[in-house]
């Protein structure tokens, strides 16, 4: 006679080990990398100014304006970028993934806006790099930041399209955190721009 | 109805049959070029890093021997001559000891910390080719009359980029090693368990991270004035001045932190003993990382830095710094007799030249020697740079049966260090003593003669000469045991021939592509190998 064994239960699978946070964490250091040369960089500007202004000289060069609209704006965008961000990663917790969509493209609009805000101030200042030490100094410092801020937005780009392919939960959205680390790094280091470098001139 | 249910025949097939998951198919070039095993990387570096080491020290002779007579430029014309200092200093930096260091660290702290893989391992391959590929540009400029000194504007600018692409290299990867440090440790592996070159290399890599990039926004600044209009620092004879303060002391100093890190493994495990003060440890070469960052130190911002009495105290705490590991390592050493071994050699000679470094680092600070601008400062920077690269080699020599899978020979090693000690001491006396006797740090014009200061010159060439005979002596024994280490089988490959403590010592030698057959252990003590033994016991 043939003996039926027990049916064997379905076994729960194991839990998945943590999972390193290298994304985070390396992002963090390359913020840290790129804070430290801006850090450099207006360091200089500084300096420099302090000593044309302590010369009894004037910083600006003849006939060059800087306008405030235009960098305030551009400050105004970033912030809210940093608003509709935290609203992504808040969405994408919460498993709300169409505000995550939208959140994350109305960032990546700022984004380029305020990339267009720095194009159009460069027109309207009229200040020419080889010029002044100045020019040198001025578009060195946001030239850099507009590099920055194209790399920033790729970033933010692919996370958005792996966000869009299904990627991110609650418990996984690491990759988005560390995007949004690296845009609030390019807004912390424009916000020091904005104030050494336009509004204190 | 008979119904039997057995489960599933799950046995696995046998290992050899089962290639780990998404381990690489594809072999030879391709597989070089596309690798982002950390194992591969490591060993690139190291291999660059050598290549570059033995053309820069055949350099670095050559300008000992154009200083023997300073009547007139006799080797090398005066342009040459300036451009040929700035690539000594340039490649001994950024072309051979920080990549020795990374290379290490690239093969070594993953295995150490228990971890699959290096955290970002496509940037850390990327970092890699970025570099070499940006290294050869930055030699070339020199080639097409660019570099400091140079007399073809574009080929400055040229320089300028490759520099700035070096930098940025060394960050990325840097950040790799870092990451890997802090984020993919082994179970139970807290940071206080972190093995000891793996926290040399955390907090170097960090004092990278924050200091290199100053380094790279000087040249954004200075490639850019350079190329319109030359208003600020961007004239021909401006662009070293900018970046000189990255060889000189405190910001020197960075490229010599992990020296601490090797000197502490590999005596602890030549002595066969748990290093009892390890968080002392951990504290004074986080210490002397956090003395060496130096880009407070740039023209700009401290031109009168020599009566600035935080630049005094920061070289004198260095030396205490130094002076602690002494006494660390010391009591290390007091409670089980060392084994005499090749790494061992290389180790406390690289210990030597960094103390010799800091203590010429203490003397070069102090204002009322007027050493400063001197050749004393040149001599101060080749001691540490010549600690870093021979504790990097220290490290290869150490790690070679995981990187090659055969130890190298310790003869070998210890002729090295020998070599090394002598040349560091001839190149160490003849520029300390001619700075001292004010030879001035980069004479770029014919100067008096003056009793003395030649002979000490030619002392100084020699001494690279000597280095150059080290370098070939080393790279040969290398060669030799990567061969041996090809040609073997696996049973001549032990896995812990030292009988260390750290985790990289468990698994075989060379190390499987994802580091470990097995996961790790959770890891309970610093020396988790000790801990297996004890088990054992």
């Amino acid at each position: 006679m043939a003996v039926a064994t027990r049916p064997v239960p379905a076994l729960a699978p194991p839990p998945q080990p943590r999972r390193p946070r290298v994304l985070l964490v390396g992002t963090a250091f390359a913020v840290a990398a790129v804070a430290m040369s801006f850090m450099g960089l207006l360091g200089i500007y500084v300096k420099v100014r302090a000593e044309a202004i302590a010369g009894g000289g004037t910083w600006l060069p003849e006939g060059v304006t800087i306008p405030l609209t235009p960098p305030n704006v551009a400050m105004a965008t970033l912030l809210m970028s940093v608003v509709t961000m935290q609203w992504a990663i808040y969405a994408i917790g919460n498993r709300d993934r169409t505000n995550a969509y939208v959140a994350l493209a109305i960032t990546i609009l700022l984004g380029a806006a305020f990339a267009n805000s720095t194009a159009y101030l460069y027109s309207q200042m009229g200040l020419v790099v080889a010029d002044s030490v100045v020019g040198v100094l001025i578009y060195a410092i946001s030239g850099a930041h507009l590099v920055l801020t194209v790399a920033a937005l790729l970033y933010l780009g692919l996370v958005a399209l792996r966000a869009l392919g299904g990627e991110y939960t609650p418990t996984d959205r690491e990759g988005l955190s560390s995007a949004a680390l690296l845009w609030y790094g390019t807004v912390a280091v424009y916000s020091l721009i904005w104030y050494i470098v336009f509004i204190t001139k | 109805m008979t119904v039997t249910e057995t489960r599933p025949d799950t046995t696995a097939a046998p290992e050899a049959e089962v290639p780990p998951e998404h381990a690489p198919t594809s072999r030879g070039l391709p597989a070089l070029l596309g690798s982002g095993d950390h194992k591969v990387v490591g060993r690139l570096w190291i291999a660059s890093a050598f290549v570059y080491l033995l053309v820069l020290l055949g350099l670095a002779a050559l300008l000992g021997f154009e200083d023997a007579d300073q009547s007139a430029f006799q080797v090398l014309g005066s342009d040459v001559y300036v451009q040929v200092f700035s690539l000594s200093r340039v490649g001994a930096v950024f072309l051979v000891a920080i990549p020795l260091f990374l290379g290490v660290a690239t093969f070594v702290v993953p295995l150490q910390v228990g971890a699959r893989s290096i955290a970002l391992p496509r940037a850390a391959a990327a970092s890699f080719w970025t570099w070499l590929v940006a290294g050869g540009i930055l030699i070339g400029s020199y080639a097409i009359d660019g570099g400091p000194g140079g007399g073809d504007a574009e080929g400055i600018d040229l320089w300028i980029v490759a520099f700035g692409l070096v930098i940025v290299a060394l960050v990325a990867a840097s950040v790799s090693v870092a990451t890997t440090v802090l984020a993919d440790r082994a179970e139970g592996m807290r940071l206080t368990r972190t093995p000891l070159f793996s926290w040399s290399m955390l907090v170097a890599t960090s004092l990278w991270i924050l200091s290199l990039p100053v380094l790279a926004a000087n040249l954004l600044l200075v490639g850019i004035d350079h190329r319109y209009g030359q208003q600020l620092f961007g004239t021909d004879a401006d662009v070293w001045a900018q970046v000189a303060w990255a060889f000189h002391q405190p910001q020197i100093y960075v490229v010599a932190i992990p020296v601490f890190g090797v000197v502490l493994d590999v005596v602890a495990t030549a002595s066969g003993a748990r290093p009892r003060f390890r968080q002392a440890a951990m504290v004074v070469t986080g210490l002397f990382g956090v003395l060496a960052f130096g880009a407070w130190m740039q023209p700009f911002f401290n031109a009168e830095a020599l009566d600035d009495l935080w630049f005094i105290g920061v070289a004198w705490v260095s030396l205490l710094t130094v002076l602690g590991l002494l006494l660390l390592v010391g009591e290390t050493v007091g409670r089980n007799r060392p084994k005499l071994s090749g790494p061992l050699a290389l180790a406390v000679v690289s210990f030597l030249l960094l103390l010799g470094a800091t203590v010429a680092g203490g003397f070069a600070v102090l204002d009322v020697l007027e050493l400063w601008d001197t050749a004393f400062v040149a001599g101060q920077m080749h001691l540490t740079v010549l600690a870093a690269v021979t504790g990097g080699l220290a490290g290869v020599w150490y790690w070679l049966p995981k990187i090659a899978g055969r130890k190298a020979s310790d003869a070998a090693g210890g002729l090295v260090a020998l070599l090394v000690l002598t040349g560091a001491t001839l190149v160490a006396l003849g520029m300390l003593w001619s700075g001292a006797l004010d030879q001035p740090l980069l004479a770029t014009t014919a100067i008096e003669v003056r009793d003395g200061v030649e002979a000490l010159s030619v002392l100084a060439a020699i001494g690279f000469v000597v280095l150059v005979l080290a370098a070939v002596v080393a790279a040969l024994s290398l060669v030799v045991a990567v061969r041996k280490g090809l040609t073997s089988s696996p049973e001549h490959r032990p896995d812990d021939p030292w009988g260390g403590q750290t985790l990289e010592w468990s698994t075989t030698s060379p190390p499987p592509w994802n580091n470990f057959a097995e996961p790790p252990a959770p890891v309970l003590t610093a020396s988790p190998l000790f801990d297996s033994v004890e088990e054992g016991a």
